[in-house]
């Protein structure tokens, strides 16, 4: 709906000028059936004045006809407007307005005012002007001015770096503005691949966040800043365990070998176990490149994303101390209810009159009825979490720097884990001379993992009658379940965290550098390096102890690991605008080595005693693995080209080539092309005058890019001896082991480059003055050539034995993913309250389109317990979707089972068919999905997909004077979850503890219920065959974050710490405060701990007890000196 | 401009190819590696290896067999993937199953492996020239034994006979016939070029007479007595110097590898007490450099006790005396089993321990297995980290095989009676001897029992089953199902063909009917 002001706005840029009209002219006219429109501008050009007026208003087909001769023009105005509802006004400047009875105007006031600044000092020289005229007027020194505005007139004010203002000034006319800060998400400069743009000439789809986004809460992680944040980005947690680590996903899985991004510090190539060892509070912000245009410069590590993470630099100022702490604990959010112990003996000798098995002792004794443990409340605890972090910086005219040291402390909700972290911080940057540009940055880390992790899934097998100590196991002395006494052989959970002594350090370090020199005018040249030091320690030592019927001996196992990797690049920068184009061309070359490294780890056993755990006292000592070097190196050149025309038009080209030492000679070499275009429709006169928009762009981009994240030297056929040399047989009368040596992992000496070719478009708009943001955007990415790792017949004869996998990678497959993301951010002021809402959501469908050369078998794969592989990966479906039996019901009784079996006779005309093999009472029916009377493979259907197809996330951020709120809600919704827990503590094939929900097992013939009985024939029957029982919604929405905030005023502050400090926040944060699911596991965010990346392709979504995220609540604080 | 164009050209010509021909300084490649007789011996040793691998004798073979022939039987502490062998409730995704299946496919592949190595192998002088017969030999020798293996109990197999096929995912299934022909062959082609004994260090390959041996059994398999018995007779006589181990206990001793009687057997050592991991799958990795097999403290009643001695097995000590038809007792029970008295197992155990012998105790464990298991000189095994090798094949099993070559020609009864009543007669049993008069049919009778008996436990009795044709008949009669259990049925003849087989190799896949073979 066009309203008044913009029609004025629309007529008055028409009629360029307007000012000092008389209305005293006379004129003649002489028109018959013309529109009133027509006879107005006729009226302007013959009376010289101007008339305003809304079309709208206007009676619609109205005509006039009139003839006159020398009459004065307002006369002749009157006349034209005899036969409507319409009036005219005349203001003080002669402008005649035409009005409709709706509108009552007046005449003008006098409107003055002062306009300050956000710190309340008077601005000088802001402009401003009645909103549809030209009239203005600006302030003077001490920020005052005087303006006349008609009754409904809207006074703008405008200053260069501010946001401009609109006001109404109604009856008030002393009035007094407050301009802040330009908002300047527009002009903003967005960090790209080597280099910035700013975000109005970027052609790519771009998300970033920074601190704003954040929000100043605390996060346990660095990934976790962007958790919901950034449209198509799905930060996966390795664990629940603390220093565990994150997954970025962008846009869907796009590689069946590693779905992992390119992630770059500061500019340079970094990896993943660098950036997860930043402090979050070391982070400024994060932007990820999703789109082809974006990431093509980075070429062969482009195809799953890029991340740049940069840290904070500080801008001019004296120097600062800030420190930012906080400190909380974490709970689990969800526990199961599990039987007691009456009810699992009653279940357990079940299980054993339905097998026919006799009792084992312990079962039949009173003290089985008795509960001893409560072992989830064992294994469980309240972890306290803490982090330190302090700052000093600032920043002269030619020295910026920064120094942070971090510490942090996080204990696992599980016992008996903890993560401990330090960090230092160096960033210096320096400006030498007119032309020369130098910065250093160090980064070092120290970690420390101590302890394991109580294996929960065992805990929760356990039976609740064994207590956790037990004096009488002469080894170790805990309670032990033994398959001999308790027909069960789950190891008590606690054994592990509390004998074994593990304590995993790493060291990371990494250096940047790099010079920039100003060659010519907008001739750069920047060179920089980046070297990364990763030095690990791992030592795990375990005494003797009986854990269930198996005696682990004492043992340590010491790994030690360095490794030196290091990326030199060199590029030019040329920038300059001539007229109205305006070229940036950026060219240069990039080597990355692997560098140095080593390993070794040993293992050590037989000591004296408990007394010393270190593997110098260890009477046998033997060698475990070792290796050395031969890591990847990468030799790349690079060039993008961004122009615009008439700041409208945007061109962005990039080229990289790749060449690996990871492929053989013949298929080293990549070229990896890209191309984008942009149109800002903002700048295009006819819609420049929209008065709501603030900024119109339409883009779109092509290219391609590689992935490169596989092994090296696949391409070789590598001789198999085992590790330490361990492929051996005894020969001999003493039997001695000789050494052996084959062939266990298949080579692919044709290994190439994988590529994917991205298509993107999209539309960028600001509204209402920026307040309102949209980003729409549509991508589809090709994936052609995919590494896989191709399961291989079990008669190929590879693998098989530990670290060789039965499976080769081969580019065997191609996939898309396609969709839509969405992004709207809206920031508002009412008063004192401040707000912003941004809500993002991506939808993606990934599907797999071929499975190239390996005989387009299927690729089958997570496999977990006794069910066989639940995942099959083929074309027309997503990458590693869930495949099995369709479950109908529990058989009731005979006849239940007898109906099936008659239909089974009638459709196979077989008179001894069975339904379903093996089927007795109790047994799970699963569905004949093919109709041919029975239960076979082929009734195996796709049973849903572990990605999701939407991600969404809403983020909240509010201020009211001193106080703030941040909320943040992630989630993911249609996608599958595998609960593979079910098998054991709802599935009952096995004398193991359960959930109370097994009560209501098929106990008799008429029970109707979803559990099947105990103890049923778990081979034949298969209740337990991977079916859709397992087969869970894994939907969820997570309050990830809530953080509510009140930063003292400085007034108050001063009175009550003299001038100590110059800023004090204090904050409550609760992390994953509520989850919404109805997922029936620990937590719907199935994590991936102790898995591969290929895991995370072909077993994603497959939950198999790993550990729960936490809900944390921290209470922190922020100060400034 | 000039200046800059040259440092232009410098940085960016900086970076040479050639950089990227990194070395792979962790691992030789086959082409780098196999170039003198030592790497060579260690292809062949690396496929011995697969014998202890998964699936092998370090763990699964010994449970696979004796619980599917019913030897052993479930004690309660059985669960998981061993307990569907007790009643026939396996799927065609039984770790178990597979795992024989696939470590069978890899004695092929490093067969094959070796023998492509070898090809480029050119013998220095007479005794290289041996040696890489030798070696060759073996390879054959292995891969006949794989395919074996997997005839008799898969039926038709993909036939994988070099590496270039070894390597292919998608090979179909020949037929049972062209199996057992290669079978023959490769026997056959083994024997010239091994020798009848090793140097002392290497004692535990294969010999000529296991050549023999199973050349032997291949044809009384395919039931052609006269060329079985043509092959076994050969080691009843010089240069073969096999003989019975006058003790039955030495045979399942830690030091059987110095029995007279030993044809074949896979060699087991501990090196180190930290690796009891490596029989669940540790083979090769990280806690693996070792040899040993967890059927002592697996089968073990103050150990794990996952298995007893099967009830069948008990029974059948029990029959009627050969010469009176009185209720006999076998002399073997007592080395077999413990039990109480009525059962007619040992009733004391660590009769060489320091204490003294111990009371069985029969009401807690039932009878339990006394083969195999070190409980005369020890209480406990205290590790499921047995050095007693798993016998293939052994003397005794030579003489029961010659032995029904000549009672099932007809010809020469008396002949395989008194091979029966050699075994019958080694010292420390000394079983009553059947009369040479035995008519066809008792003599036969008497030949599968006394094979029951004597091998009992050797995972010698499923195949003894399948290849009489009744292991249908006498499974479901002697474990007919229980609650909730099934029972043997037809296709159990055969083992399934794993699935994770059918879901990588297409040529096979639509050839498997009813998700089994």
């Amino acid at each position: 709906m066009f309203n008044w002001a913009m029609i004025l706005t629309f007529v008055l840029c028409v009629n360029a000028t307007a000012n000092g009209f008389s209305q005293e002219g006379k004129i003649s006219l002489d028109v018959r059936g013309m529109k009133l429109k027509k006879a107005f501008s006729l009226l302007e050009e013959k009376g010289d004045i101007r008339i305003l007026y809304s079309e709208e208003d206007l009676p619609r087909g109205h005509t006039v006809s009139l003839q006159v001769k020398e009459t004065p023009v307002l006369e002749v105005l009157q006349l034209l407007l005899k036969d409507t509802y319409l009036k005219y006004q005349v203001l003080k400047d002669g402008l005649v307005i035409i009005v409709s009875p709706q509108m009552d105007i007046v005449a003008d006031s006098s409107v003055k005012g002062r306009v300050l600044d956000e710190q309340g000092n008077p601005l000088t020289g802001v402009n401003i002007t009645v909103k549809g005229t030209n009239r203005g007027t600006s302030t003077d020194a001490a920020g005052k001015f005087s303006i006349d505005v008609p009754s409904k007139g809207v006074l703008v004010f405008s200053f260069v770096g501010f946001t401009a203002q609109e006001v109404r000034p109604g009856d008030q006319v002393n009035l007094s503005i407050r301009l802040f800060p330009e908002n300047k998400i527009l002009n903003d400069v967005v960090v790209v691949g080597y280099g910035s743009q700013k975000r109005k000439d970027l052609v790519g789809a771009i998300g970033v966040a920074s601190r704003k986004d954040f929000g100043d809460v605390a996060v346990s992680n660095t990934a976790q800043l962007i958790q919901g944040k950034i449209a198509g980005v799905q930060v996966l947690n390795n664990s629940g365990e603390p220093g565990s680590g994150t997954q970025i996903i962008v846009r869907g899985t796009g590689s069946f070998t590693d779905a992992s991004p390119l992630y770059v510090i500061d500019g340079i190539q970094s990896d993943v176990t660098t950036f997860n060892s930043l402090s979050s509070f070391d982070v400024q912000d994060i932007t990820v490149l999703k789109d082809a245009s974006s990431v093509a410069i980075y070429g062969a590590q482009g195809a799953n994303g890029v991340v740049i993470i940069t840290t904070r630099h500080p801008k001019i100022s004296r120097p600062k101390i800030s420190y930012d702490g906080y400190a909380g604990f974490s709970r689990p959010w969800r526990q199961f209810h599990m039987l007691n112990a009456a009810q699992y003996t009653d279940l357990v000798k079940e299980w054993y009159v339905n097998y026919g098995q006799p009792l084992p002792p312990r079962l039949s004794t009173p003290e089985a009825l008795i509960t001893q443990t409560d072992w989830q409340k064992e294994m469980f605890r309240t972890g306290k979490i803490t982090e330190h972090h302090i700052n000093l910086a600032g920043a002269t005219e030619n020295v910026a720097y920064s120094f942070s040291f971090g510490y942090t402390k996080q204990e696992s909700q599980v016992v008996d884990m903890s993560f401990q972290r330090a960090n230092i911080r160096i960033n210096l940057d320096e400006h030498v001379g007119k032309r020369f540009k130098f910065g250093q940055q160090i980064n070092f880390s120290s970690q420390l993992q101590k302890g394991v992790s109580a294996d929960i899934l065992n805990g929760l097998r356990m039976p609740p009658y064994i207590s956790v100590y037990d004096s009488t196991n002469l080894l170790g002395g805990y309670g032990i379940a033994t398959s001999a006494l308790d027909g069960n052989d789950a190891q008590n959970p606690l054994i592990q965290p509390h004998l074994r002594d593990v304590k995993n350090r790493a060291l990371n370090g990494y250096l940047q550098l790099y010079g920039e020199v100003d060659l010519i005018k907008g001739l750069k040249f920047r060179s920089q390096f980046g070297g990364t030091f990763q030095f690990n320690q791992k030592y795990n030592y375990n005494p003797t102890y009986a854990g269930n019927q198996l005696v682990t001996q004492d043992q340590i196992n010491e790994n030690y690991n360095y490794a030196l990797s290091y990326i030199l690049e060199n590029y030019f920068t040329y920038t300059n605008q001539f007229g109205v184009h305006y070229i940036n061309v950026t060219a240069g070359n990039s080597y990355r080595d692997g560098g140095l490294g080593r390993s070794i780890s040993l293992v050590g056993s037989n000591f004296a005693n408990d007394e010393i755990h270190q593997i110098g006292v260890a009477k046998t000592v033997t060698f475990g693995s070792g290796s050395a070097n031969s890591n990847a190196r990468f030799i790349s050149y690079f060039a993008r080209l961004n122009y615009t025309l008439l700041d409208k038009y945007i061109l962005t080209a990039t080229i990289r080539q790749d060449a690996t030492s990871l492929f053989s000679e013949a298929n080293r070499v990549g070229y990896f092309p890209s191309v984008g275009l942009g149109w800002r429709l903002y700048n295009e006169p006819f819609i420049r005058n929209i008065s709501f928009l603030s900024d119109l762009k339409l883009r779109g981009s092509w290219g391609r890019t590689g992935n490169s994240n596989i092994a090296g030297f696949s391409y070789q056929s590598n001789v198999w001896t085992g590790s330490g040399n361990s492929v051996v047989y005894p020969l001999g009368p003493d039997e001695v082991l000789i050494n052996g040596a084959t062939i266990a992992i298949p080579s692919t000496p044709n290994l190439k480059w994988e590529t994917t070719s991205t298509t993107d478009v999209g539309i960028d708009a600001a509204l209402f003055k920026n307040k309102l943001n949209i980003s729409i955007g549509y991508y589809y990415r090709n994936n052609q050539n995919l590494l896989v790792s191709v399961p291989l017949a079990l008669s190929t004869g590879y693998g098989g034995v530990s670290g060789a996998s039965n499976s080769q990678l081969i580019n065997a497959a191609s996939a898309y993913n396609k969709g839509f993301e969405l992004s709207l951010g809206y920031a508002g002021k009412l008063n004192d309250f401040t707000y912003s809402l941004n809500v993002n959501a991506n939808y993606n469908k990934n599907s797999v389109t071929s499975l190239g050369t390996q005989g387009a078998a299927p690729i089958i794969g997570g496999a977990f317990y006794e069910v066989p592989s639940m995942t099959r990966t083929q074309p027309g479906q997503p990458i590693g979707s869930f495949y099995g039996y369709v479950y109908d019901h529990v058989a009731i009784d005979l006849a239940d089972i007898d109906k099936y079996n008659a239909i089974a006779r009638q459709k196979t005309g077989d008179p001894n068919a069975e339904y379903q093999s093996g089927l007795l009472p109790g047994d799970r029916i699963f569905k004949d999905v093919n109709g041919d009377g029975v239960v076979t493979e082929a009734d195996k259907k796709f049973l849903g997909s572990p990605i999701p197809k939407w991600l969404y996330g809403v983020n909240l951020a509010m201020g009211y004077k001193n106080f703030d709120m941040m909320v943040s809600l992630q989630g993911v919704a249609d996608v599958q979850l595998i609960n593979a827990m079910k098998y054991y503590l709802e599935g009952v094939a096995l004398p193991f503890n359960a959930k109370t929900t097994v009560l209501k097992r098929w106990e008799q013939p008429g029970d109707i219920t979803d559990i099947a009985r105990a103890g049923q024939n778990y081979g034949t029957a298969a209740n337990l065959r991977n079916s859709s029982w397992f087969v869970e919604n894994g939907a969820y929405a997570r309050i990830r974050n809530v953080t509510i905030g009140y930063t003292i005023p400085a007034a108050s502050l001063n009175a009550l710490a003299g001038k100590t400090f110059s800023s004090l926040r204090c904050y409550v944060t609760a992390q994953n405060l509520f989850t919404f699911t109805k997922y029936s596991g620990y937590d719907p965010e199935v994590t991936e701990d102790s898995r591969s990346a290929q895991d995370l392709i072909f077993s994603r979504g497959i939950d198999q007890g790993a550990v729960p995220q936490p809900r944390t609540f921290m209470l922190g604080l922020q100060v400034g000196f | 401009m000039v200046p800059l164009f040259i440092f232009f050209t410098l940085l960016f010509g900086g970076c040479k190819r050639s950089l990227l021909d990194v070395k792979n300084e962790n691992t030789y490649t086959d082409e780098s590696y196999f170039k003198t007789q030592v790497q060579f011996n260690e292809a062949i040793v690396a496929t011995y290896a697969v014998f202890n691998h998964q699936g092998m004798m370090s763990r699964e073979w010994y449970f696979i067999f004796d619980l599917l022939a019913n030897d052993a039987e479930r004690a309660s502490p059985l669960v998981g993937t061993e307990l569907q062998l007790t009643d026939y409730s396996y799927t065609a995704n039984n770790d178990d199953i597979v795992w024989l299946w696939s470590s069978l496919y890899r004695m092929i592949f490093r067969a094959n492996f070796a023998m492509h190595v070898m090809e480029s192998w050119t013998p220095k002088d007479a005794d290289e020239q041996a040696l890489k017969k030798q070696y060759i030999a073996e390879a054959h020798w292995l891969r006949g034994f794989a395919y074996f293996n997997l005839v008799t109990n898969w039926g038709r197999v993909p036939l994988k006979m070099d590496y270039a096929t070894s390597k292919q995912n998608a090979v179909p299934r020949s037929s049972v016939s062209d199996v057992w022909a290669v079978v023959e062959s490769e026997f056959s082609q083994a024997i010239p070029d091994l020798p009848v004994d090793y140097p002392d260090d290497q004692r535990g390959r294969i010999t000529k007479g296991a050549a023999i041996a199973f050349l032997g059994r291949t044809y009384l398999f395919e039931k052609k007595y006269q060329q079985a018995q043509d092959q076994l007779v050969q080691l009843t006589t010089a240069p073969y110097h096999y003989s019975l181990d006058p003790s039955y206990d030495h045979l399942f001793s830690e030091d059987n590898i110095n029995s007279p009687e030993v044809v074949f057997a896979v060699n087991h050592v501990y090196t180190t007490d930290n690796t009891q991991y490596y029989m669940f799958g540790g083979q090769e990795g990280t806690d693996a450099r070792t040899a040993h097999t967890g059927r002592a403290q697996e089968y073990g009643f103050n150990d794990w006790q996952n298995v007893t001695a099967s009830n069948a097995l008990v029974t059948a000590q029990h029959y009627p005396n050969p010469v009176n038809s009185a209720d006999y007792l076998d002399p073997r029970s007592k080395l077999l089993y413990y039990s109480d008295a009525a059962d007619g197992g040992d009733t004391e155990y660590c009769d060489a321990c320091a204490a003294g012998p111990i009371a069985y105790p029969y009401n807690l464990f039932g009878d339990s297995w006394r083969k195999y298991e070190p409980y005369e000189s020890q209480q406990y095994t205290s590790a499921p980290m047995s050095g007693i090798n798993t016998h293939v094949t052994r003397y005794a099993d030579v003489l029961l095989m010659l032995a029904e070559c000549y009672i099932e020609i007809g010809a020469d009864i008396n002949s395989g009676v008194t091979l029966i009543n050699d075994v019958r007669n080694r010292p420390s049993v000394m079983a009553v001897n059947y009369p040479l008069t035995l008519t066809q049919d008792l003599a036969r009778a008497a030949l599968r029992r006394e094979r029951h008996i004597e091998l009992a436990g050797e995972q010698s009795r499923w195949f003894d089953l399948a290849r009489w044709g009744i292991s249908k008949q006498v499974l479901s009669t002697e474990h007919p199902a229980g609650p909730g259990q099934q029972p043997f049925l037809d296709k159990h003849v055969l083992l399934p063909i794993p699935t994770a087989e059918r879901d990588a190799n297409p040529a096979l896949a639509s050839d498997v009917a009813n998700e089994w073979n």
